[in-house]
């Protein structure tokens, strides 16, 4: 059951950020948002607005076009895994300098 | 006071830059210094602010003018102001300074600090509130550092911290990780001319006040074991984070064997009831002050061995 109180209209999103509906159904289709349909309108999870606020502003503020929108969302995702990655082989690392030490 | 800001060299710019090398300029630094494009650089931010300012006055005709009118010389910019009217007044022949021209009188000083320099705010502050243009700008960007136990961060809490004087009250969901940023929106500076109000990063600082090492949401730890109970086999009682737990150990245990206690680690974040696992290193304690009958008994049993 989904709960509509923690969803936003898509109208209701693009007129606050001043965006085209274009640009979020384009994120839609590179799978870098999800548009959930009730009723025969669109909404937004607000789970996700952190990930498309950010989107946005590379948009807005950069001027960047969706595709390059995507490609960055993209590398971003893979640096934060890498970032993650790396603090838990420094972590096990730390264990093994204890041990030798 | 303030120090000048040399806003072209922060472009990477001559003086005489062009509006499109500006804009060209700005866009390709922005590029590189954005924070969504850099999380958790503080450099990075700090540079972007400064390039957000320089293009804020470079990209106005009428802030560059100003800037570039007086330049170095800005903290004079007002009591040369103030000396130009005056004889203006009087009727005395236009007083030159070096670049010459007459320029607007500067607006009062201070404003809302926001996101811009104190350079900027003095050189602009009054100028940009009383501007036909007002220009909506988000509000300043807070960070705060907020430091517990690892014991604390074991457990879901509810904290009321107080950011310039306002009380926010967070829940801090246990399995929170040393160095974790979380955003709470709309907590950071006043927006300015109406703007949207800046965020509030929160860095979480554990401090590790127990004797586990945690590796995500393991935990690992050492334990003695009686070098008996390693050779026969049977129980050690062992800490664990939320108590003591009963191990059974193995015969002929060997000294460094890790064993993994499942479910017994650090919990998940945000996954209520997940926990990581405990993994215990053995380590054999060998027995001090024999006596002679001991030393006897160790001796048959070499024999024993050997034969």
């Amino acid at each position: 059951m989904m709960n509509m109180e923690e969803m936003i209209l898509v109208d209701d999103f693009c007129t606050h950020h001043s965006i085209s509906y274009t640009f979020i159904s384009n994120l839609c289709d590179a799978d870098l948002i999800e548009i959930a349909e009730v009723e025969e309108r669109q909404y937004l999870q607000q789970d996700q607005m952190g990930t498309l606020e950010r989107l946005v502003r590379l948009h807005t503020e950069l001027d960047i076009n969706t595709e390059g929108v995507a490609a960055i969302a993209h590398l971003l995702q893979r640096i934060e895994t890498m970032q993650a990655e790396m603090k838990l082989l420094q972590q096990r690392l730390e264990l093994y300098e204890d041990h030798v030490g | 006071m303030a120090s000048f800001i040399d806003y072209y060299k922060v472009l990477g710019l001559e003086k005489g830059a062009s509006e499109n090398d500006i804009k060209k300029a700005y866009r390709k630094l922005a590029r590189k210094y954005h924070p969504d494009l850099n999380p958790d650089d503080a450099a990075a931010k700090k540079k972007f602010q400064e390039i957000n300012e320089a293009n804020e006055v470079l990209s106005d005709p009428e802030k560059r003018k100003k800037y570039d009118q007086y330049g170095e010389n800005w903290k004079h910019a007002d009591q040369y102001e103030q000396a130009r009217q005056q004889q203006q007044q009087s009727g005395q022949q236009q007083y030159t300074y070096s670049q010459g021209g007459g320029g607007e009188q500067f607006g009062g000083f201070g404003g809302d600090a926001g996101q811009f320099s104190d350079f900027f705010e003095q050189m602009f502050g009054g100028a940009r509130q009383q501007s036909g243009r007002r220009a909506k700008y988000r509000g300043e960007d807070f960070n705060a550092e907020l430091h517990m136990t690892l014991t604390d961060a074991a457990t879901t809490r509810k904290q009321i911290l107080t950011v310039n004087g306002k009380q926010v009250r967070i829940t801090i969901h246990a399995g929170v990780e040393d160095g974790q940023v979380i955003k709470l929106k709309g907590y950071g500076g006043e927006g300015i001319n109406g703007g949207p109000k800046g965020d509030l990063y929160i860095k979480f600082v554990i401090q590790n006040n127990t004797s586990f090492k945690r590796v995500g949401n393991d935990l690992y730890t050492t334990a003695d074991l009686p070098l008996y109970t390693a050779v026969l086999g049977g129980e050690l009682t062992t800490d664990t984070l939320d108590g003591k737990i009963k191990l059974k150990v193995a015969p002929e245990t060997q000294n460094g064997a890790k064993i993994r206690v499942k479910g017994k680690g650090f919990p998940v974040y945000k996954k209520e009831g997940q926990f990581g696992d405990l993994f215990v290193t053995y380590n054999i304690a060998i027995p001090t002050g024999l006596t002679d009958k001991e030393k006897e008994l160790f001796k048959q049993l070499q024999n024993a061995k050997n034969s």
